[in-house]
């Protein structure tokens, strides 16, 4: 048993089979015919799809950085808003680009709330890829077990069932953690909405209104 | 014109005489010429004077003639320069001498025509001789001496024709006679020229010639003459000798070839026509000015404008193509108002006016006050051409002359960026692209007017229309990708984008600035639609959610709905889905009831698929708890009805009959008004069936007809409720469920359950009941034999005689077309004669007086019984021919006795009674011996056609009934225990499995057959023949099992079927069955055939009569 080659062409992920205590050297799988490896095919695919996952998220982060970037736009555009306002004596006006700044600044505290919860995430997909890296040399022990390969005498199923388990047992417990902290996220979140809803109404149906959410892209030209 | 052309035609000529012998010095010190060509004169004569010297001194020498030739060429040489000494000692401006000065020049001259005289005279043979005399013709020139000259040329032409010299001789003839307007002299020479072999004048003389041509006014030889000049392969360039200054005979010719151009050719063809003759840029720009001022001055503005053009697009010349730009603005102006593509140049017309206007400004040479003036008179002409051609695109409509406007717009703003119009100008690009349908372009021009103006109506309008346009781009490009899906978009990726996310940051923008306008809801639309089509499905949701919220009755509300709704499925957002779906359907400002229909859909759609989702995501072991935990979660609602019907599907995919009837019960208790019990019903009776299980089937069926009575299969599932019934013997419950299906179902159906309930009530021998669905069946239709005649059995059952007798006529009178009917009728036929006979055997004789009598009306009725049964015979049914033949056997052998025994007439003597009594024995003997043959006939009958009833029996046992007929057997209680249950589960939740495992259905059978459940087996056997029709064993046991129940017949037919295959049991069975009804030969011919160790007849595979027969043959 020892650290195998497959982490290599499976996923780019660095760390993956290295935190396994219990691995299967894929020589042992080449007596097996193509056919018998089918049942393999799932679990390389489980692991795909979990560093996907992880990689999805480090987009959404990205993401979500434009998105304070262009809020920060706004809040600009908002406070030159209020200074024409404010020479053209115009106090509702004036009151409206003010309430925009603070509703913009909402909206960056919700964006930094979900960033700090899409980085915990991001750790906590790591747990992830773990579990679907145990499931996957599960899958393989049971299969050199199942045909009798030679070598694979002294390996143990239930050492790999058991690893499963654990890394499981630590993947559900994150998430569980995760889902709570995703319900906190929420409510800044809806604190921001609510705010907007305010200042649309305040504004006549304009400013606020989630279709003018990127207005400072063209106006701040 | 003639003159015209000699005008042009001498300027070629200013190298006459006199610049032929000097040209004056220009730009050097007047007196250091004159020292000059003193100093010259001085050398030449010098040279004359060693040259005679060394003639004298040469006198026999052989180049004595090149001597005399240099000498004579000294000589006109001094003559030069005395004349070119002349010429600048008189004043300024004078180019002419007077007689006495040009003295000494002619004195020169004339000494050289002496020595060309001396060297023809004293040496003739001297190969130079042509051209001594073409240079002495030549002095002769000088001296203005023509006709002298012509002579002397002309005894050149005589003497050398060929030579180089005579060539020349002759252009110079041609050229005098083409001044003097003598062009068929010239020509005459010209063409001498010509037909010399190519040389270096011949291009000169087809020059010449094509000008003879103008003069003649034939162009076209002229064009061709002049392009042959051009295009010969001479390269030499050089004009004839006495030229003052090197003639370019090419250049000149197509400078020549305008003017017969012009009147030959189409202007359209000039640039490709001078492009590929002229040798450089210069000349091909020097061509097409000349002809375009000749268009021009023939006020032919089209092709003037056309030529200009092209000059101002490869002439660098700045102030030449100012002018020329003006002449291709007023050609278009004074061309005809009706020319409809008089502006269609506008663009190229405006990027010329730009470009050399560009130039003159970035010229140094130009004064900026010259440069303002030009720039404000081009911008004047560069916007009338541009706006021209707009107004005349829009009034006709025409999309691509909007796109050269468009191009002429932007050719104008690259410039004029200060002018006055400048904005006006952007705003009629804008539509000019608009109407071109190059929408992203217009929308990026609106988008800049929109940036440049201030804040107000007029941005919000110019924003407004870059959206629109935006909008119309990416419309026109996704119809474009719809119609074509294999050929990429109008527009490309990086456009496509540009056009998106110009809708959306401009739609931001103007939602923002413009909430009330009545605009905004169009836009807003539009900017969700974006985040649609870019994939940003989330955001579109959001908004399109929004919308419907803001604009319930918009004409895009329902797209709007959808699309949030498409959004959110393809983010595998079904709760959401689900929820939004459901807003709208409750959403009572939404009055659109074909989209709030379909929300209700899409709401059921998605919570059908959000379970779906669930149960893709649950492990195989944690299913069924899963499942039912979300049910709980979600009791009452239609999303916990989805978590039970899909386990529901699951498991009757999978074949589990388990895991079908626990969701299919739930939901029934759960959801008892279901629309989904359709299917639990239906899938919940058809496992049952294939489990063998068909009281189950039968109830659920029964159950889906009470609940679905208006479903379509509903009909088709209570008879096969109604026909389990029948099979498993429950008569009572299978006549209620044809009654039922007699109630509602059509003609067809209807009539088939009152067949089966006249069968069941047959079968029973309930003849009240059989009378009630015989008068209703003949209440639908009078003239159903069947009906009729089970009408008339039923009345004779029931001691209803005469009754009977009038039913049982009227069916023979009609027609029996079907199994049914011909069994029926069959059947009626032997009740008949069965009643007449009763009737017969009353009557008896009573004495000697009524004798005859009485006879009468025996012989009478056995004639009408003998007719019944004749009836009963001819209908084909085995039974019923099998009974009639048996009962008239017995008529007959009953009527002879009757016969026999008539009374004897009082007051006969013994000898008389004795012959009386012998006749009337006598008389019977016949009858007896047709009673004999009729059962004889019976017993042969029976064994052809193998019929087992208790008058086949009678008949081949010789007339006592040994065997009695009984009514079908009723199912009683099913005796098996809790083991035999559980046995019969286990076994039916292997045929869910495999509903087709005959060995499953035979064990099935076989442990009802132990219990005595034989309507069971019988049911089981039939599903397993369905499946395997050659298997012996499940044969064999199919005939047991109809035996016991009294379908004799069709337990022989299943025996048949075994013993045919050979299996011992079978055969055992068949020979009982036999011995049973009197088949003795049968029997033992079957026993014959079987050996072996006894069996074990208490095995379901044997009937009881085997182990009687056994006994009895043992016993024997």
């Amino acid at each position: 048993m020892k650290r195998n080659l497959l982490c290599f062409f499976l996923v780019v992920a660095a760390h993956g089979c290295s935190s396994l205590s219990y691995t299967i050297d894929r020589d042992l799988l080449s007596e097996i015919t193509l056919e018998n490896k089918l049942s393999l095919f799932d679990a390389e695919n489980d692991v795909s799809i979990a560093v996907d996952e992880k990689e999805q998220i480090q987009r959404q982060i990205q993401g979500v950085k434009q998105d304070i970037a262009d809020a920060e736009a706004q809040i600009a555009e908002a406070e030159s808003d209020a200074a024409r306002a404010s020479a053209k004596s115009d106090a509702k006006g004036e009151a409206v680009a003010s309430a925009a700044q603070d509703v913009y600044d909402y909206k960056i505290s919700y964006l930094e709330a979900y960033i700090a919860f899409l980085r915990k995430k991001l750790a906590a997909q790591e747990g992830l890829i773990l579990v679907a890296y145990a499931k996957y040399e599960l899958a393989k022990a049971k299969l050199v077990k199942k045909n009798n390969v030679r070598g694979a005498s002294d390996i143990e199923e239930a050492d790999f069932e058991a690893q499963v388990d654990s890394y499981v047992e630590k993947a559900r417990a994150e998430q569980e953690s995760l889902a709570e902290e995703e319900k906190e996220v929420e409510a800044v979140k809806k604190e921001w909405l609510t705010r907007r809803e305010q200042l649309q109404s305040q504004s006549g149906g304009g400013v606020g209104s989630p279709w003018a959410e990127d207005s400072a892209l063209w106006g701040s030209q | 014109m003639r003159g015209h052309v000699f005008v042009g035609v001498a300027l070629l000529w200013a190298a006459s005489a006199h610049a032929a012998v000097y040209t004056k010095q220009v730009g050097r010190n007047k007196e250091e010429i004159i020292a000059k060509i003193s100093s010259d004169i001085n050398k030449v004569d010098h040279t004359i004077e060693v040259t005679k010297e060394l003639i004298k001194r040469s006198s026999d020498a052989y180049y004595l003639a090149d001597l005399y030739f240099r000498l004579a060429e000294l000589y006109v040489e001094k003559s030069r320069y005395v004349f070119g000494r002349m010429i600048e000692q008189q004043p300024e401006g004078e180019r002419t001498l007077s007689s006495e000065k040009s003295l000494e020049v002619q004195l020169n001259k004339k000494l050289a025509i002496e020595t060309y005289d001396k060297i023809l005279s004293d040496f003739p043979e001297y190969d130079k001789n042509d051209q001594v005399r073409f240079f002495k013709a030549h002095e002769f020139r000088e001296l203005g001496e023509w006709d002298t000259m012509l002579k002397e040329l002309q005894t050149l032409i005589e003497k050398f024709p060929s030579s180089d010299w005579a060539i020349e001789a002759r252009l110079i003839i041609g050229d005098y006679h083409f001044d003097k307007g003598e062009i068929e002299q010239a020509e005459q020479f010209y063409d001498g020229i010509l037909k010399l072999p190519e040389s270096h004048l011949h291009d000169m003389a087809r020059y010449k010639i094509g000008w003879i041509r103008i003069n003649q006014e034939k162009f076209k030889e002229s064009l061709a003459l002049f392009e042959s000049a051009v295009t010969s392969s001479a390269k030499k360039k050089r004009g004839a000798v006495g030229d003052a200054k090197s003639l370019d005979v090419k250049r000149e010719a197509i400078i020549a070839m305008v003017w017969p151009f012009s009147e030959v050719r189409k202007a359209g063809q000039a640039s490709e026509y001078f492009r590929k003759l002229a040798s450089s840029k210069t000349l091909y720009v020097q061509v097409l000015k000349r002809l375009a001022n000749r268009y021009f001055i023939k006020t032919d503005y089209v092709n003037a404008a056309l030529l200009y053009r092209e000059i101002v697009r490869y002439s660098a010349d700045v102030d030449q193509n100012i002018e020329f730009i003006q002449r291709v603005y007023d050609s278009v102006r004074n061309m005809s108002a009706k020319n409809p593509r008089r502006y269609s140049n506008a663009a190229e017309d405006v990027d010329a006016i730009v470009k050399t206007l560009a130039r003159f400004e970035n010229h140094l040479k130009f004064a900026n006050e010259d440069k303002g003036q030009l720039e404000q008179d081009m911008e004047v002409r560069a916007r009338d051409l541009a706006t021209k051609l707009h107004v005349d695109a829009q009034q006709k409509k025409d999309d691509q002359s909007a796109i050269v406007a468009a191009d002429a717009y932007k050719k104008y703003l690259s410039i004029f960026n200060n002018a006055k119009e400048k904005k006006t100008m952007q705003v009629n690009r804008s539509e000019a692209l608009y109407q071109g349908n190059k929408f992203l372009d217009a929308g990026l021009q609106y988008e800049l007017i929109a940036k440049d103006v201030p804040e107000g109506n007029e941005r919000r309008d110019m924003v407004y229309n870059a959206i629109l346009s935006f909008h119309k781009a990416i419309s026109d490009d996704n119809d474009y990708r719809i119609k074509h899906p294999t050929k990429p978009g109008i527009l490309s990726k990086l456009e496509l984008l540009r056009a998106r996310e110009g809708l959306k940051q401009l739609g931001a923008y103007y939602v923002k600035n413009w909430p009330q306008s009545d605009k905004a809801p169009n836009v807003k639309f539009n900017i969700a639609r974006m985040y649609y089509q870019q994939g940003e499905y989330e955001r579109a949701a959001e908004l399109f959610e929004v919308f419907v919220k803001q604009y319930p009755n918009h004409k895009d509300t329902a797209t709007a709905g959808n699309l949030a709704l498409d959004a959110l499925h393809k983010l595998d957002k079904y709760d959401e889905m689900a929820k939004l779906a459901q807003s709208f359907v409750s959403n009572a400002q939404i009055t659109d009831s074909k989209f709030k229909n379909e929300a209700a859909r899409l709401a059921e759609a998605a919570r059908k698929r959000k379970v779906e989702f669930t149960v893709l995501e649950t492990s195989e072991g944690e299913f069924s708890s899963k499942m039912l935990a979300e049910w709980e979660k979600n009791k009452g609602t239609q999303e916990g009805e989805e978590y039970l019907y899909t386990a529901f599907v699951k498991y009757k995919t999978e074949g589990n009959i388990a895991g079908v009837f626990d969701f299919g019960g739930r939901i029934i208790g759960a959801y008892p008004e279901s629309k989904k019990l359709v299917d639990v019903f239906a899938t919940m009776g058809n496992f049952a069936v294939r489990a063998a299980d068909f009281e189950r089937a039968a109830f659920l069926y029964e159950e889906f007809q009470k609940r679905f009575p208006q479903e379509k299969a509903a009909n088709d599932v209570m008879t096969s409720a109604a026909n389990i019934r029948y099979y498993l013997g429950d008569y009572e419950a299978a006549a209620k469920d044809y009654r039922i299906v007699r109630s509602t179902a059509p003609a067809q159906q209807k009539m088939a359950a009152n067949e089966k309930l006249m069968e069941i009530y047959r079968d029973v021998a309930d003849w009240e009941g059989l009378a009630r669905v015989a008068q209703t069946a003949l209440q639908d239709n009078e003239r159903w034999a069947g009906a009729a005649a089970y009408l008339g059995v039923a009345y004779a059952g029931a001691g209803k005689d005469e009754l009977a007798q009038k039913e049982l006529t009227r069916a023979a009178r009609l027609a029996a077309n079907t199994a049914f009917d011909k069994v029926a009728v069959g059947r009626g036929l032997f009740t008949f004669g069965r009643l007449l006979q009763k009737r017969y055997d009353e009557v008896q004789f009573k004495g000697a007086a009524s004798a005859e009598q009485v006879l009468g009306l025996k012989l009478q009725l056995l004639q009408q019984i003998e007719q019944a049964y004749v009836g009963a015979i001819n209908s084909g049914q085995g039974e019923w021919a099998i009974a009639s033949l048996h009962e008239a056997a017995r008529l007959y052998k009953d009527f002879a006795a009757f016969l026999a025994g008539a009374p004897v007439p009082d007051g006969m003597s013994a000898a008389d009674r004795k012959q009386y009594q012998d006749a009337l024995q006598q008389q019977s003997q016949p009858y007896q011996q047709k009673a004999q043959e009729t059962l004889t006939a019976c017993s042969k009958k029976a064994e052809q056609l193998n019929v087992f009833t208790a008058y086949a029996s009678a008949c081949l046992s010789g007339g006592a009934q040994s065997v009695a007929d009984s009514p079908k057997r009723k199912r009683g209680e099913v005796a098996g225990d809790e083991a035999y249950q559980a046995e019969l589960t286990q076994l039916r939740q292997e045929l869910v499995k495999r509903p087709e495992n005959v060995d499953v259905l035979r064990q099935l059978a076989r442990r009802a057959m132990q219990v005595g459940d034989y309507h069971l087996a019988k049911l089981t056997l039939s599903k397993a023949i369905e499946i395997d029709p050659r298997n012996a064993a499940v044969q064999n046991l199919l005939g047991v099992a109809a035996w016991q129940l009294g379908d004799v017949q069709e337990a022989y037919a299943a025996f048949d079927q075994g013993n045919k295959r050979r299996l011992a049991e079978a055969t055992l069975n068949l020979a009982a069955l036999y011995n049973e009804f009197g088949y003795t030969r049968q029997a033992k011919q079957l026993m014959q055939g079987v050996s072996g160790t006894a069996p074990d007849t208490s095995a379901p595979e044997y009937h009881p009569n085997v182990a009687k027969m056994l006994q009895e043959l043992s016993g024997s």
